[in-house]
């Protein structure tokens, strides 16, 4: 069952559509997409390119490119707080602050031409209005935390002088220094070495648990999802599919896709001949789906599906899938 | 004396010169290869797995002459690559091929997809006009693209299709060895299983000897009949695919298992989470590069690089403490 033990969600999206006008048509990146992140629990965001999940996060953030990016209608609140109708200057309050992220690629978020410490330090000088001395202090403090092990020698280092594990921890330290209430994590291991992605999966889960955070992990690994998620959503194309217990989700998957997606991952120990393919791409974004956008790829495709788009119903208890099977 | 195997490496080295920071600084290297051995037989998959900085990549090039070696021998079918004269490099190239990582950068975007895929035949001059455009047709539809994909251009395709197209190229000369070096990194998890499955198929169909480069421990097993780990430049351990998996010897292979999470909520793992990064190859430790990190180093693992040792059938590792 659910363990989280309150049901106040401290983040909540409803039925958000973030669209890209661009040249070729518009791309419906996020089409309608609603979930709920509990205080202190870690909800796993799952799928495949395209769907949607990071453009949902940075919707979030309200880091959308606008243009040629527009969130078109929904409603994301944080402890019941409205942040889409935020003047952009109180929206900059709450980024790193209450709500952080942290990216894939840390050489390309960290800036290149100032140390660490400058980029750290600046965390605690903006947000929480410390002296230059104090801030460097809470600096070194904190990438202690993270497990760097001399943080003197690294607050006078580049990002380029840095390791990629070293970097991400560096980008840890730097989305936690607010003490956010909402920890964003954006495939933060994907471009990291295996035995390095383990250290920081592992770093993560403990710190988000130390300070008491919420957690949206967004990842195309189910591998993660299963060590680190309580709850997961699965999208495809821009829509959720479906959201359950993570348990749910890996023994009694019901979406199509989702059943599909388990059973085409190659799983260390259980060797097969032959993977189960799912046929087919997923489809150009700024085509217009009037049904299921996954049902030129399904394997239990009726004609309804082609026709109505179907909605994430609760099935049961706690077990959302939008399909009508 | 004919050797049975497709492919043999002998103690292959391969070192890269890094510039002079100083008029009297000693030259120093990047020492990507450093001593590799390992055999390949035909029809048969030999998985090469390893992280950043192992030399994997390294390996694949020097096979294929891509890269000279610094010293070590590289057979095919008996024959020492490194002395091939021109011509005999030309045929070797015709029976040894790559299928490369990234499928945006491996395509020329100028060139439509019957010119990429034709172009091994027009190099090796293979054919009359019909003759190649019948065996494209055939080979994009081995690969199971539509042979009216060849008027269209790479950009029109998504990345498990380019991979595809990249395949039908290499297929078309009839290989006998195929070098994939990360040919799944850059594609979508549904469609890595599409391109695995391709692989098995033509493997089978045309009896294809591959050396798998990843850093994907699961889709190598799944592949692989062999498979042998690389870390700063040397093999540390080698074994059947089975028995990699189910009785590793190396730490550092027991270290890599572990790191993997299962997909599987219930797992229970006996995580052996590694501290610290991995060295640079251009200054890698002294003795056994693994010491920095490894759980069981001791005073021997600085002084001197272990050998590799029998540790079971067909199963040698690279360890001190074996």
């Amino acid at each position: 069952m659910a363990t989280e033990n309150n049901n106040v969600p401290v983040l909540s999206i409803r039925d958000l559509r973030t669209y890209f006008h661009t040249q070729e048509g518009v791309s419906r990146a996020v089409d309608g997409v609603s979930y709920d992140v509990f205080r202190g629990g870690t909800l796993g965001v799952v799928g495949e390119s395209g769907c949607g999940k990071s453009v949902t996060a940075l919707s979030i953030l309200r880091l959308i490119p606008t243009p040629p990016g527009e969130i078109v209608s929904g409603e994301i609140q944080l402890e019941g707080q409205d942040l889409l109708g935020l003047p952009m200057k109180k929206m900059r309050s709450i980024r790193g602050n209450q709500i952080s992220m942290i990216f894939q690629e840390p050489m390309t978020s960290l800036n290149p031409v100032f140390t660490i410490g400058n980029q750290l330090s600046k965390v605690f000088r903006l947000h929480q209005n410390l002296s230059r001395k104090k801030a460097d202090k809470k600096a070194i403090e904190i990438l202690y935390a993270c497990e760097i092990p001399s943080p003197e020698r690294v607050m006078n280092a580049y990002p380029h002088q840095l390791s990629g594990g070293m970097r991400q921890r560096a980008m840890i330290a730097m989305a936690l220094g607010g003490n956010p209430k909402v920890l964003i994590a954006d495939e933060p291991t994907t471009a990291l070495d295996v035995t390095i992605q383990a250290q920081i999966l592992d770093l993560i889960l403990r710190l988000k648990k130390e300070f008491g955070m919420a957690m949206i992990l967004i990842t195309h690994n189910l591998g993660i999802v299963a060590k680190g998620a309580q709850r997961v959503v699965v999208m495809y194309a821009g829509e959720k599919v479906e959201e359950a217990d993570v348990s749910d989700i890996f023994e009694r998957s019901q979406h199509p896709y989702t059943k599909a997606l388990m059973n085409s991952i190659p799983v260390l120990g259980k060797r097969t001949k032959f993977l189960e393919e799912i046929k087919g791409v997923v489809p150009a974004p700024f085509r217009f789906i009037p049904g299921c956008k996954f049902a030129d790829r399904c394997p239990e495709v009726i004609a309804q599906c082609l026709e109505t788009r179907p909605q994430p119903r609760e099935r049961e208890r706690g077990h959302w899938v939008a399909c009508f099977c | 004396m004919i050797s049975k195997n497709l492919l043999e490496i002998r103690d292959l080295v391969k070192h890269f010169p890094l510039k002079k920071t100083g008029l009297f600084q000693p030259p120093r290297y990047v020492f990507a290869v450093n001593g590799v051995s390992f055999s390949l037989k035909k029809g048969q998959t030999l998985g090469l797995v390893g992280e950043s900085g192992c030399g994997k990549t390294t390996t694949g090039r020097v096979i294929l002459r891509l890269e000279e070696s610094t010293s070590g021998v590289v057979e095919f079918e008996g024959r020492k690559v490194a002395q091939f004269n021109k011509k005999e490099l030309k045929n070797f190239r015709e029976s040894a091929q790559m299928i490369f990582q990234d499928p945006f950068a491996s395509l020329n975007p100028r060139m439509n997809v019957g010119a990429i895929v034709e172009e091994p035949l027009l190099v090796h001059a293979i054919g009359n006009k019909a003759d190649r455009k019948d065996r494209v047709a055939a080979v994009l539809e081995k690969v199971g693209l539509e042979a009216d994909y060849m008027r269209r251009f790479p950009h029109e395709f998504s990345g498990g299709q380019r991979q595809r197209i990249g395949i039908a190229r290499v297929l078309t000369l009839n290989p006998k060895l195929i070098i994939a070096d990360e040919p799944l990194s850059a594609l979508d998890v549904s469609i890595q299983a599409q391109i695995i499955n391709l692989l098995v198929r033509l493997q089978e169909e045309f009896y294809l000897s591959y050396l798998f480069i990843s850093h994907d421990l699961a889709v190598v097993e799944h592949i692989a009949n062999r498979v042998a780990i690389m870390y700063l430049g040397k093999i540390t351990e080698v074994a059947p695919s089975t028995d990699l998996y189910s009785d590793p010897r190396h730490p550092y292979t027991k270290a890599l298992l572990s790191s993997i999470p299962i997909p599987d909520p219930q797992a229970k793992m006996e995580r052996q989470i590694l501290q610290g990064d991995i060295p640079n190859p251009a200054n890698p430790p002294s003795g056994c590069g693994f010491r920095t990190r490894c759980p069981i180093a001791k005073i021997v693992c600085r002084i001197e690089s272990p050998k590799m040792v029998k540790v079971g059938k067909d199963h040698y590792a690279a360890c001190h403490t074996l």
